[in-house]
């Protein structure tokens, strides 16, 4: 069974990891140097870094299970966020990752969950991990 | 955009556009590929540095200075971080690794030039 960074999950796990680096620093200069501007946005955006660098470190490291909650929770924040921000933008002083769903970011962030969860479900092993003997 | 930025993306998306030439044609990059990749970081550091000279001269001081930097660093990095993690994958997905890293570096540009508006 083909590992879930090979192959097209190797470019997965780069955008991923692009994702959780640029959101990690982000969301850690806006915590330290202006959490009182805006802290629901800043406080997201926070809890999207967490998303996405735990969504890498599963993908790059086969667990599946993981990943695929990482996902799960990625696609509800970016629906939910997204729909706030439209909906609510005077709750939004700065913009988050997932802001208008990720607008900012040419939708990646949108379209990143829903290619995560279709290579998770594709590339899911056959037949058990473990195999039985007799 | 600085002269530096605009000949460095010119480059990147000359280099995309190549990668994506070896995508649909299921080829990998030859060596003389890395050796410009090289080049390109090269100058990212040479962008580095005239980067944060430029954040410590005059006309800088509404630029939020950790942002700023964070992103001069970032983009130093996503080259040769391309470049590690598509090594050992020789397939298209390894291929459209490097192409990513080589259109990210552009995006960083625009994010660094809106940064600096925003505070100059």
């Amino acid at each position: 069974m083909a590992e879930l960074s090979r192959g097209f999950g190797r470019l997965l796990v780069f955008v991923y990891g692009v994702f959780a680096l640029s959101a990690t620093g982000r969301s850690t200069v806006q915590l330290l140097t202006k959490a009182d501007e805006a802290p629901v946005p800043y406080a997201l955006s926070g809890v999207a870094a967490l998303v996405y660098v735990v969504a890498t470190i599963a993908l790059a490291t086969n667990r599946r299970r993981l990943a695929l909650t990482a996902v799960l929770v990625e696609l509800v924040g970016v629906l939910v966020v997204g729909v706030t921000s439209v909906l609510l933008p005077e709750e939004f002083a700065d913009a988050t990752v997932w802001s208008q769903f990720g607008r900012g970011y040419g939708f990646v962030p949108l379209v990143l969950p829903v290619v995560g969860l279709w290579w998770l479900l594709r590339a899911r092993p056959s037949h058990p991990e473990v195999p039985r003997i007799g | 955009m600085t002269v530096l930025q605009i000949g460095i993306t010119a480059a990147c998306l000359l280099g995309a556009l190549w990668l994506l030439v070896l995508i649909a044609r299921d080829r990998r990059p030859e060596r003389w590929f890395l050796t410009v990749m090289a080049v390109l970081e090269l100058l990212m550091l040479v962008h580095l540095v005239l980067g944060v000279v430029r954040l410590t001269g005059d006309g800088a001081d509404g630029v939020a200075t950790w942002e700023y930097v964070g992103y001069l660093v970032g983009a130093l990095l996503v080259i040769p971080a391309g470049v590690i993690w598509s090594s050992g994958e020789p397939s298209r997905g390894g291929t459209a690794v490097l192409l990513v890293a080589l259109l990210v570096v552009p995006f960083m540009f625009v994010r660094l030039a809106d940064i600096w508006a925003a505070g100059g």
